[in-house]
């Protein structure tokens, strides 16, 4: 038999290009994706989950960060956008606005810190390293472990315009930068004299499953889901989904269930406070 | 007429997947390449050689995460060698056959542990002791690049010919002697191990951002340190517009030189006959 290596190669390199971009096929057109901030993400996973077994509604979420989901949204890439800061007036120019709950921020050490609580000029002090030591608020002699959000977060942002911190300061005073809520979580359960800022409720469940991490008071109120309902804990971010035109379909099932009984009760859930 | 048989579908499907890792890695050469270049043309070479990393503010000079990078790769070389190359020695040299499976086995699974396992031990054993930072970021990286390089350069000295072993012997020459004797013959196969280790060094990035403190500054041994790939680990996922497209242009400067690396190294290999 003569042999034919350029018609095998051909056949192998078709083949072979099957294999590879067989699995980008397009979604599906009744397929709602939301993409954006990954603190929304919790709160979209629960509502997805809920609506395919009730509606068959079929919701797919991805994190990115809230200027993603914009950009996203923007260019029609998305069916909803999600994000964790206030929007700038030319985004609020370009998107319609869902205000869907709000998160509080957490202060959180170890679990083996024995400070009750700090004040924001504590936490000012702290974050410009005016104050180096745990010793200075009643915990024991120890250099404090200044964590921060990596550019890009909206929690960055968030902290950022509370404590009136300059971009310069944190790149001057930081020991630690991680990514998303879950890194922060592990260097802080990792570093007993560390100190960050989280989403409220993933501290919560982080602790709940066992991890040695805890909440500080922050001006002396307790950081719990009831303080920051009523707005008494001072340190907190909105919680936005956003649409390019009218939402229709899937999109206006999702928006109308977050905002009925039943959504914000899931979003209780998730230690996120849903709008009243 | 190209009719298909059982051959015709073996050597189909052979060279399907034999082609399979070739286009992988073009198409994702292209892919970075494409999301890169358009970050390349609105950043510029001179702010993107600066040294100010600051995405909010539309900065992104890369020269601090490049010194970064190279500080962490060459301390950890400076770490790892001197140990990796002296075991190499001693188990292709003077170790029993036992001794030598045994520990050759060790430092396989040592070499194959996952980063993230790497890292967490980094973070509750060197941190406590030198901080998030360059040093802890070397320690951490010479544990995960030493296997690699004992393992390849142990390879190379074992194909040093017995005969010019014992002739050196045989001159009385101390054993000193002998092992320089089989460290020059296998000079190119652990060179290439070397630069083998280098190019894993160069790409890790989990167990690095998570003792590093990922903070962009010039290096300084006590202090945080980032680097191209800590930087990518820690901003990629809430990155969009012209930060992402610049982190892209980040991965594709670490592609390149673990491109370069791998292909100097294994043709350092080669030339030893391995």
């Amino acid at each position: 038999m003569k042999k034919r290596p350029s018609l095998y190669l051909a056949a192998g390199l078709f083949a072979s290009t099957v294999l590879f971009t067989g699995g980008c096929r397009r979604p599906q057109s009744e397929q709602i994706v939301v993409t954006g901030a990954s603190t929304v993400y919790p709160i979209v996973q629960m509502a997805s989950e809920e609506l395919r077994r009730t509606k068959g509604l079929d919701v797919m979420a991805q994190g990115g960060g809230s200027t993603r989901g914009f950009e996203d949204c923007i260019a029609g890439r998305n069916s909803l956008g999600a994000m964790a800061r206030e929007l700038t007036p030319e985004e609020k120019a370009q998107v319609i606005v869902f205000p869907i709950a709000y998160d509080g921020v957490g202060i959180v050490v170890h679990a083996s810190n024995q400070i009750s609580g700090l004040t924001t000029e504590q936490l000012r002090q702290i974050y410009r390293r005016q104050i180096t030591n745990w010793s200075n608020f009643g915990g024991r002699e120890d250099r404090i472990v200044v964590v921060h959000k990596a550019e890009g977060h909206a929690l960055r942002e968030v902290f950022m315009k509370y404590t009136g911190l300059t971009p310069d300061e944190i790149t001057r005073h930081t020991d630690v930068t991680a990514g998303d809520n879950a890194q922060v979580i592990r260097v802080i359960a990792n570093t007993a004299n560390a100190i960050g800022y989280v989403s409220l409720g993933e501290v919560i469940k982080a602790a709940e499953a066992g991890q040695p991490v805890r909440l500080a008071k922050l001006n002396g109120i307790e950081p719990v889901m009831k303080n920051v309902t009523n707005k008494t804990y001072p340190l907190f971010h909105p919680l936005y989904l956003i649409s390019k035109g009218e939402p229709q379909g899937g999109s206006r099932v999702l928006l109308d269930f977050l905002r009925s009984a039943e959504g914000k009760a899931i979003i209780r859930e998730g230690n996120y406070v849903p709008l009243e | 007429m190209f009719r298909w048989n059982r051959a015709r579908w073996f050597w189909t499907g052979a060279i399907a997947l034999g082609l399979l890792p070739i286009l992988a890695i073009f198409a994702l050469a292209i892919f970075l390449f494409w999301n890169a270049a358009s970050a390349a043309a609105q950043i510029g070479l001179q702010e993107f050689a600066a040294a100010e990393w600051l995405p909010q503010q539309n900065r992104y000079g890369v020269a601090r995460l490049l010194a970064g990078t190279l500080a962490v790769t060459a301390l950890a070389l400076f770490l790892a060698v001197p140990v990796a190359l002296s075991a190499a020695g001693y188990l292709s040299l003077y170790a029993g056959r036992k001794v030598r499976v045994a520990a050759n086995t060790a430092i396989g699974v040592l070499g194959g542990i996952p980063s993230v396992v790497i890292g967490l031990w980094g973070m509750t054993w060197i941190v406590p002791l030198f901080g998030n930072s360059w040093i802890s970021a070397s320690l951490v990286l010479a544990l995960m690049i030493a296997p690699t390089i004992t393992l390849l350069s142990g390879a190379a000295l074992r194909l040093v010919p017995a005969d010019l072993l014992e002739a050196s012997r045989a001159l009385g020459v101390g054993e000193a002697i002998v092992s320089r004797v089989a460290f020059h013959h296998a000079r190119w196969g652990i060179l290439g191990a070397v630069v083998l280790g280098t190019s894993r060094a160069l790409g890790e990035a989990v167990a690095v951002s998570m003792v590093a403190g990922n903070v962009v500054s010039w290096p300084n041994f006590m202090r945080p340190i980032a680097t191209l790939t800590t930087t990518l680990i820690v901003e990629l996922d809430s990155a969009a517009g012209l930060h992402r497209d610049a982190l892209y242009l980040l991965a594709c400067v670490v592609l390149g030189a673990i491109s370069v690396l791998s292909v100097f190294g294994r043709a350092a290999q080669r030339k030893a006959g391995i």
